[in-house]
């Protein structure tokens, strides 16, 4: 009598763990997805800060793109970097400099990939004053 | 087991929220470092600096909080509202982030001046 009631407490048991282990996995891979966005949206706004900054001080676009790239050690892969105003000529000391920068954060976890079909952006826009025209 | 996994997916959602909490900081932290660095280049034409401030602080999604200039140096703080997701009851006031910067401004021409005459 023991012996099968000691048998059904470990089929529940078994029963649990199946249940549960799946709905685990997801969480923890998720949480795994989480860090890296937050690790990209940190590397892309330090990006975006660096190139605002030299974009500041140089206004050009290409010492901006460098920065950027500096920024993110060369791995321009899915990144976005967008000036405004576009044209260092239509610049001038004091207008508003615009660096937007977008990276897309690779899906680690196959579920959410198919639940997010256009995957993960991260954003960031940071706006400076022209110190150079 | 159920425990455990009710613990895990908590622990996520305070991941989500205290991310976007960093995240904020580092945005408002990098925010008031342009906003004081306009102000002390305004200054240095003797213009007003706040306005370029707030001007910057609002472009940057962030609200002017304070604004003091002391002699060379202009101090401004900014702040912004972060909205939690799953814990703003838990989080209270940590979900207004507000940073502080100082820059430093130099009458250059006026300096160089002072140079040049000492060295007359």
């Amino acid at each position: 009598m023991r012996g099968g009631a000691l048998k059904d407490q470990k089929a529940q048991s078994a029963l649990e763990f199946a249940l549960i282990f799946p709905l685990i996995v997801f969480v923890v891979l998720s949480l795994v997805q989480l860090i890296l966005f937050l690790f990209v949206e940190l590397n892309i706004a330090q990006a975006a800060r660096n190139g605002a900054r030299e974009g500041a001080t140089t206004n050009s676009n290409s010492a901006i793109y460098e920065s950027v790239s500096c920024s993110l050690n060369g791995n321009m892969k899915d990144v976005i970097v967008n000036v405004q105003p576009a044209s260092p000529g239509s610049r001038n000391r004091g207008d508003l400099l615009a660096v937007s920068v977008e990276k897309k954060v690779p899906i680690v976890v196959p579920v959410l990939g198919v639940l997010m079909k256009d995957g993960l952006t991260a954003r960031y826009r940071s706006v400076i004053r022209l110190e150079k025209e | 087991m159920l425990v455990f996994a009710v613990f895990l997916i908590l622990v996520c959602l305070a991941v989500i929220d205290f991310g976007m909490l960093y995240i904020a900081r580092e945005r408002v932290k990098s925010s008031a470092d342009f906003a004081a660095l306009s102000a002390a280049a305004e200054l240095l034409f003797m213009r007003d600096g706040r306005e370029a401030a707030q001007r910057v602080a609002s472009e940057n999604n962030c609200i002017l909080s304070d604004y003091e200039v002391r002699g060379n140096v202009v101090q401004v703080s900014l702040r912004r509202e972060v909205s939690g997701l799953f814990f703003p009851k838990f989080i209270g006031n940590l979900r207004i982030v507000e940073a502080r910067s100082a820059a430093e401004f130099k009458e250059r021409w006026w300096l160089d001046y002072i140079d040049k005459f000492s060295d007359k």
